[in-house]
């Protein structure tokens, strides 16, 4: 980790063994990153958690024996300093945006090309999360502090905005640009920053997400007598 | 003349009596009604107190029932021609045939008492009752103490007669007490015993007799007629129902005869007369209303009852009219016109039971029986009244009215009751049906909403179906087809399938609920296709810009509005060979426009079109799948070439188009 061109160690949950194989040749193609451990159960990957950090967890929610949820939790408390990415078909709401709230630091679309995929973790290693326009509209309607506006009347009711947790001007600018389809880079180039400065945008907005849900969980289990605060 | 006691003269032994009489006074109202018969044979130990059941009487012929009577008399102007006659004192009235001037007669009674035998003190004379047409004076040792004024007629004949009998400035007892009575010799004499003694020995039986004989039937007589009036206006708004008028009716009825039981000692405010008249019918017409009241209790009717009941009432009334007959005469009249009444009562009375009986309607049942106890009392009370019986009695007609008026009011107010609980029955049935009716309302809405939404799944279904059929189903048998004839190498292949995926996660996205959102729906499809754009080297340009929601975009024009410009997409990266595409929305006038420029080789629509029917290819299909799907959407989609490359065009309307169901034909 200390030298500059240290491979990025990447550790693979999944449990169809083509999916994993074709990831796993993707990273090993990949000069700059390598394959730290596959696992196929949730069970296998939450003992593997004791073991040193990975720099890149791709994991499957779909697991036999579980939710990938758990162990992305798991990851997020023992790994502090490791990306977390979902590994999905369609890169939809169910999958991507439990797994923001449990932690998650994007996103990784099985269909990808191989190249693709290597740019993904190198990505999101480097600090980006992938936002699809479907995502960055739900997280819009979940943490827009100025309540829900006239093109969210149609999101679905069950995301009422979350308490505690409020975006910034900036943030939600960053977020209503994605919802239109625009790239990392169009958005840099039309709010004049850096791209970094958007990446940094979104991990916090994903951290606040992940905030937001945990603020909410309390607050359940405050109302239910399950905590005394 | 009996002495019924003689106490002792000490004060403190007569106190103490006196104290125990007060405990029998608290007693007396409790006892009540049921000793009035013997109230006047009451041989009670009293003190100073002196019983006349005996009396001397001395009979004169002539006599005026007009002039004063002298205020003194000589003492001894008579001494002959008296006789003892025991009292109560009656003579039978007469019936007379003739016109014949009446004959008046005066009689004396003489009520001795021996002075010394009492205390002295304030002395009062208690008479229960005289009754006859004349009048009454009261003579204390020969000075002349009460004269009765008012009607000769109309007389208090019902009040008791309550008169001090000790001179102004004497202390000691009377020595005599007279009772000269003048009246017509025809309308015979009913005379009470007296009572002479001190107030407090008297005053009792004084108040109890003038409380049940008087003020009972007048009070209660009023109080119906407070209901009966009540029951009138009942009446005025429910007037189907005559049981509430007959009730007012009778009410008035009863307390018009009850008037004459309180009559006397005043000047009428009627000529005499008229009050005769009235007190005469309103009896019969009591009677007749009851018959009526009862005929409508859900016993058989008798039409022909109720109209000779009501006949011959309105003979006897129209009869006794005054100024047909004098006032004598009308006196004289009364008892046969109490007879027909009576056969009228009797008639309709029994007649009510029969019938009741038979209906076994126990309300009618309880009117009628009460009913024909006014028959012996009526028998009863025309005794007394011909002073045919003791003039002690009490009249009994108005107790038998109290009780008829009680079961009379519980009849009309069990009705009355009824009605409120039927109504609010009926309310309770009312919002019970309703509430019914609401929830069979909500289940066959719901049953409406389940068909839509079974509907709904059926649409969406077929939608989607239609869709894998055209796009992926087509695609991956078309792929199947290639590999097994070998026509197909493994990078085909995954490029089929890449595009099969594209394909599902189109139809995914048109599911997204915020598709009114045109650049929403936009940079779906750009996410989805970017990565093969990227993989072609094609640069994209997005320059879209808000435009207003399209209200009428639902998840099937969506997918169409998706699917027209995913085929746009995949014309240009496999056929155009362009490097550069512009993606951008504007609003012109009510449509919405979305411009896909390329820098491709030129593409003329016409043309592709000429040479997609003619080769056949999968290009061909494809533009008239989306033709089809513009058309579905009530969108035109055209080309144009451009300096270098082709511009298209999707103008969408901002309302909703004209057909947007023509999808499912």
């Amino acid at each position: 980790m200390s030298a500059q061109n240290a491979l990025i160690r990447v550790a693979i949950v999944e449990d169809d063994p083509r999916t994993r194989d074709a990831l796993a040749k993707a990273i090993h193609q990949a000069p700059d990153m390598t394959v730290l451990w596959t696992e196929n159960t949730c069970q296998a990957a939450l003992a593997a958690l004791s073991r040193p950090a990975a720099d890149v967890l791709v994991i499957d929610l779909g697991l036999p024996d579980g939710s990938g949820i758990d162990v992305i939790r798991a990851a997020h408390q023992r790994w502090p300093s490791c990306h977390v990415m979902v590994s999905t078909i369609f890169g939809d709401e169910y999958h991507v945006l439990q797994s923001i709230e449990a932690g998650a630091h994007g996103y990784l679309l099985k269909d990808s090309p191989a190249e693709t995929m290597a740019d993904e973790i190198r990505l999101l290693h480097a600090g980006g999360s992938p936002v699809s326009p479907m995502i960055a509209r739900l997280i819009l309607s979940r943490l827009r502090a100025d309540g829900p506006q006239a093109s969210d009347q149609s999101a679905p009711a069950r995301v009422p905005a979350r308490s505690g947790v409020t975006m910034s001007p900036r943030e939600t600018e960053v977020l209503e640009l994605f919802t239109k389809g625009f790239t990392y880079e169009e958005i840099a180039q039309r709010m004049g920053v850096t791209r970094h400065t958007v990446q940094t945008f979104v991990r916090r907005i994903y951290a606040k997400l992940e905030v937001g849900s945990k603020i909410e969980a309390i607050n359940a289990a405050r109302e239910q007598g399950l905590l005394r605060v | 003349m009996q002495r019924v006691s003689r106490a002792c003269c000490a004060s403190e032994r007569s106190k103490v009596s006196t104290s125990s009489k007060l405990v029998w006074r608290i007693l007396w109202p409790l006892v009540g009604f049921a000793l009035w018969l013997g109230l006047a044979s009451n041989a009670r130990a009293e003190v100073h107190t002196v019983h006349f059941q005996k009396a001397q009487m001395l009979e004169l012929a002539g006599g005026s029932l007009d002039a004063s009577p002298p205020v003194l008399i000589d003492g001894n102007w008579q001494s002959d021609g008296w006789r003892e006659v025991s009292l109560p004192y009656q003579v039978p009235r007469e019936t007379r045939t003739g016109q014949e001037q009446e004959e008046v007669v005066t009689r004396w009674f003489r009520l001795p008492m021996n002075a010394d035998e009492y205390v002295t003190g304030d002395f009062f004379l208690y008479l229960p009752r005289w009754q006859t047409i004349g009048r009454l004076s009261v003579y204390v040792d020969d000075r002349l103490v009460f004269h009765s004024r008012g009607s000769a007629v109309w007389n208090a004949f019902n009040i008791p007669l309550w008169q001090p009998v000790t001179l102004p400035g004497v202390t000691t007892p009377p020595k005599m007490v007279l009772l000269r009575v003048v009246s017509l010799r025809s309308s015979g004499l009913g005379l009470s015993s007296a009572w002479i003694g001190h107030q407090e020995d008297l005053i009792l039986r004084h108040r109890l007799r003038e409380i049940l004989q008087v003020q009972v039937p007048f009070l209660t007589s009023g109080a119906f007629l407070a209901l009966g009036i009540f029951s009138l206006m009942v009446w005025v708004k429910r007037s189907h129902e005559p049981a509430y008028a007959l009730f007012f009716l009778a009410s008035a009825f009863f307390f018009l005869r009850c008037l004459h039981y309180r009559s006397g000692g005043r000047q009428l405010l009627l000529p005499d007369d008229w009050f005769g008249w009235i007190t005469l019918n309103s009896l019969g017409w009591l009677v007749v209303v009851v018959y009526l009241f009862t005929a409508r209790l859900g016993i058989r009717r008798l039409p022909w009852l109720e109209r000779s009941a009501l006949t011959l009432m309105t003979v006897c009334t129209a009869l006794t009219v005054p100024g047909l007959l004098t006032a004598a005469q009308l006196a004289l009249v009364a008892p046969a016109v109490y007879a027909v009444q009576w056969l009228v009562n009797v008639g309709v009375t029994f007649s009510a039971l029969w019938l009741a009986c038979r209906a076994r309607v126990h309300e009618a049942c309880w009117v009628s029986a009460w009913g024909v106890l006014t028959i012996p009392f009526g028998v009863h009370d025309w005794l007394l009244h011909n002073r045919l019986i003791d003039a002690e009695s009490f009249y009994l007609l108005p107790y038998n009215g109290i009780g008829l008026f009680m079961i009379f009011m519980t009849v009309v107010f069990r009705r009355y009751v009824g009605a409120l609980n039927e109504a609010e029955s009926a309310n309770r049935q009312l919002e019970a049906r309703l509430s019914e009716r609401e929830a069979a309302l909500a289940r066959s809405h719901e049953r409406l909403r389940e068909i839509e939404r079974g509907q709904t799944r059926v649409q969406e279904r077929q939608r989607l179906m239609q869709d894998m059929h055209d796009g992926l189903g087509s695609s991956l048998v078309s792929a199947l087809y290639a590999v097994e004839l070998g026509q197909l190498k493994g990078e085909d292949v995954a490029q089929v399938l890449r595009e099969c995926i594209d394909d599902l996660k189109l139809a995914i996205d048109s599911l997204e609920p915020a598709h009114t959102d045109l650049v929403m729906l936009l940079a779906a499809l750009r996410f989805r296709l970017s990565p093969r754009l990227q993989a072609s080297g094609t640069r994209l340009e997005w320059a879209v810009e808000d435009v207003p929601p399209l209200a009428w975009i639902d998840p099937r024009s969506a997918l169409h509005i998706l699917r027209i410009l995913q085929e746009v997409f995949t014309n240009i990266v496999k056929h155009a060979g362009a490097t550069h595409i512009r993606v951008g929305t504007r609003q012109e006038g009510d449509r919405v426009c979305v411009t896909v420029d390329d820098d491709g080789i030129g593409f003329v629509p016409d043309q592709a079109a000429t040479n997609a029917t003619a080769s056949g290819t999968t290009k061909g299909r494809g533009l008239d799948n989306l033709a089809r799907r513009a058309a579905t959407l009530g969108a035109r989609v055209q080309w144009w070439p451009l300096h270098k490359g082709t511009r298209f065009e999707l103008s969408l309307p901002l309302a909703s188009p004209l057909s947007p169901q023509r999808a499912n034909s």
